[in-house]
């Protein structure tokens, strides 16, 4: 499930780090935001999935990692429902930057559904395997044994 | 919760400072180098002049959006040559008569690429263009003839 959730994160930020102007345009296109703010939104959201993507399939900083993506599945699931309530016909610029491709509607409220669910789970589980925090971290020694009087 | 919401912080920032600093170095996105406007501007017309121009069906209009916004609408018999394209497609304009009136528009106020694409028109040749500035969004609200691609 991590690597498969933190894959899709670090595919989805590949294409709109390379071009952040397409996806600036993609995020205007929503009309929620002005052109500057949306330029700026696309400068740093890429890596906010790539840095988010690895932290999850590294278990680095995993927990911000988890609640960071789950914060941005449910804004863009907003977004996709707002959009869709204006009547917008755009695409989503979730995983493509063509405009053709990746139209909002209701499978795309879906599937931004499924990927929050996704994300929550990945954020409430307590696994702990396969993280390169816990490695990091220091083991803690045994307690010394109490000084006899 | 507090060591999530403590590592989130730093990923966002930590993103900030990469992102910035990544499209600062690579010329992209904010810090995309700004295209010069052309030395010489064409005239600009308002909303009254390109409908009575429209009516007297004397000019091509040309759209300078890029082709997704163009499908979703435009000027009724507009052409679509997007700005970051017209070396591509300037072949549509083979047809037409250097003399010929060429209006150029696109969104709005809030758009340059009818300034630039009048340039790039002068600049092969077509000198009697025209910039219609307020654009998709003056035509559409005031009701006039638009079409859609389907």
């Amino acid at each position: 499930m991590r690597l498969l959730f933190g894959g899709l994160l670090i595919y989805a930020s590949y294409d709109k780090i390379l071009d952040p102007t397409a996806f600036g345009k993609a995020v205007w296109n929503y009309k929620i935001f002005s052109r500057g703010i949306s330029l700026g939104i696309a400068t740093v959201l890429p890596w906010m999935e790539l840095l988010s993507g690895l932290g999850i399939i590294l278990g680095i900083l995993f927990r911000g990692a988890t609640l960071l993506s789950l914060l941005m599945m449910l804004a863009f699931t907003g977004g996709v429902i707002s959009g869709l309530a204006r009547g917008l016909d755009i695409s989503c610029g979730c995983f493509s930057l063509d405009p053709n491709v990746g139209k909002i509607g209701w499978m795309k409220i879906l599937e931004n559904l499924g990927l929050v669910l996704a994300a929550a789970f990945l954020f409430f589980s307590n696994s702990a395997k396969f993280m390169l925090e816990s490695r990091l971290k220091p083991t803690r020694s045994d307690p010394p044994s109490q000084a006899t009087a | 919760m507090r060591q999530a919401l403590r590592e989130t912080v730093w990923l966002v920032l930590l993103s900030c400072a990469v992102g910035f600093t990544y499209t600062a170095a690579t010329k992209k996105g904010l810090f995309a180098e700004k295209k010069d406007l052309p030395t010489v501007v064409p005239q600009m017309i308002d909303i009254a002049e390109a409908k009575r121009i429209f009516d007297s069906g004397e000019a091509l209009f040309l759209d300078s959006r890029h082709e997704f916004d163009f499908n979703v609408g435009h000027i009724k018999d507009a052409i679509n040559i997007p700005v970051d394209k017209f070396d591509q497609q300037r072949s549509k304009l083979a047809a037409i008569d250097q003399d010929h009136l060429i209006i150029v528009y696109c969104d709005g106020a809030d758009c340059n690429s009818s300034f630039e694409m009048g340039g790039k028109l002068f600049t092969a040749g077509y000198r009697n263009v025209r910039i219609f500035f307020s654009g998709w969004q003056d035509w559409q609200s005031n009701s006039y003839p638009i079409e859609k691609e389907h």
